[in-house]
């Protein structure tokens, strides 16, 4: 028996195949999100599910395997908003690449802090 | 069934259908042997004695082998009834016996997985299929047994000098345990126990040898908060006052102090049993369980389950 091999064969049944991303592109995570309404002509409490996308930078890529993920910033409204996916779960359609960027760092939390002029200064645009 | 000697093999995670994570512990066994049946008329009690790991035959101590030579003569007993019902196999075992080349014969015995035990027996017993039955007894099972040292030895050393790579002669013998049962008419002796025979339990209570801290002190053996690591604290990792003065004069019994910490038998109870995935020999539980990878677990049906 190998331990490693075992873990990874059952790792494997959860591994889809995404696309390659790195730190500092632009993502678009399309999220399914379940929702209870309340419906005024049945009169019952409905299930619905869509999906729903997310659009921004990848900040940091934690883990490998099953229990890799990553965390998606977002300026929206003028307020930042960070979330983690873990990138296999079955609640994630899709993951597109919007845009590449080719940043100096591996995890760039400093991005908090950086006004939207010094965040174009920073990221210039890895064209294929 | 009772309960079964495992491997941790180590942890991942999963999703359940709602997307939700589940972290798992990877328990493994190939087949706990059947090798001894207490029973309340002949030892006052009723339990099973199964045992796991392999060991080389000259290996074991002589009173273990003893408990071998009955459990031996059952399994090899109903092994031999499969092996002459199936013409493939017993052809095969046939010509393996045949083959005079050492290095070969070896080769043919790693490459189709044979137990030389029932190799050797079908070789020993001069077993034509018609009377094998009469001819297995105890005492024939004894010349056996040393026939099988005897050859041991004589393989390990032929295969010295050839330089090669030798098939040794294993007895599940590793590690031994004795479970107590009411009802022991399902078990059969020199019979295995698998992971699909843990099919209808839901919930497991696991026991291990946890992880060893050596001598650890109060913050990591048991929680205490500790003080202040800056602002001129000269107080950080100590446990303290640990009582008071004259009255009662003394520390009181069982007051938390620094000490050795793991490498104790631990048992975790309730976990459940997420799956089973039988042509790999795992078991998939939910969460952590005592001990490093690689440790010996035991698995038993939850016991307190509500």
């Amino acid at each position: 028996m190998n331990k490693q091999e075992l873990i990874k064969e059952i790792e494997k049944n959860f591994i889809k195949n995404i696309p390659r991303f790195r730190p500092g592109d632009i993502v678009r995570v399309h999220v399914r999100v379940t929702e209870t309404r309340y419906n005024q002509k049945t009169r019952k409490w409905e299930e619905k599910t869509r999906i729903q996308p997310y659009e921004g930078m990848i900040i940091k890529i934690r883990g490998s395997g099953v229990g890799k993920t990553i965390t998606v910033r977002k300026v929206s409204q003028g307020i930042g908003v960070e979330r983690i996916f873990p990138i296999y779960s079955p609640t994630i359609e899709k993951i597109e690449v919007v845009k590449r960027h080719k940043p100096k760092r591996a995890v760039l939390t400093f991005v908090r802090n950086l006004s939207e002029k010094e965040m174009r200064k920073k990221f210039k645009e890895l064209k294929e | 069934m009772i309960a079964m000697i495992c491997q941790k093999v180590g942890m991942t995670q999963i999703f359940n259908n709602e997307g939700k994570v589940i972290p798992i512990t990877l328990v493994y066994s190939s087949g706990n042997y059947i090798l001894d049946i207490k029973t309340k008329e002949k030892d006052g009690y009723s339990a099973v004695v199964i045992s796991y790991g392999n060991k080389k035959i000259n290996k074991i101590k002589k009173p273990i082998l003893g408990k071998f030579l009955r459990a031996e003569l059952e399994r090899i007993k109903s092994s031999l009834k499969e092996i002459f019902s199936n013409e493939n196999l017993l052809s095969l075992y046939t010509s393996i016996l045949k083959e005079q080349d050492f290095v070969k014969r070896e080769e043919l015995i790693a490459q189709h997985k044979i137990d030389k035990i029932l190799l050797y027996s079908i070789d020993f017993f001069k077993i034509n299929d018609s009377n094998f039955e009469n001819s297995l007894n105890k005492q024939s099972m004894k010349q056996f047994f040393e026939f099988l040292l005897a050859k041991q030895g004589e393989d390990a050393l032929k295969a010295k000098e050839l330089g090669v790579k030798n098939n040794h002669i294993y007895l599940p013998a590793r590690i031994i345990r004795e479970f107590r049962t009411e009802d022991v008419s399902k078990y059969k002796l020199g019979s295995y126990i698998n992971v699909s025979d843990f099919k209808d339990i839901k919930l497991v209570d696991i026991t291990g040898i946890s992880k060893g801290r050596g001598f650890a002190s109060v913050i990591k053996r048991w929680g205490f908060k500790g003080g202040p690591a800056a602002h001129g604290s000269k107080f950080h990792r100590r446990p303290g006052s640990i009582g008071s003065t004259t009255y009662p004069g003394r520390v009181i019994k069982g007051k938390r102090m620094p000490g050795h910490y793991g490498n104790e038998r631990v048992t975790i109870i309730n976990l459940e049993l997420v799956d089973i995935i039988e042509d790999r020999n795992v078991m998939l539980i939910k969460g952590a369980i005592p001990g490093a990878n690689g440790n010996w677990v035991i698995v038993r049906k939850a016991k307190r389950s509500s």
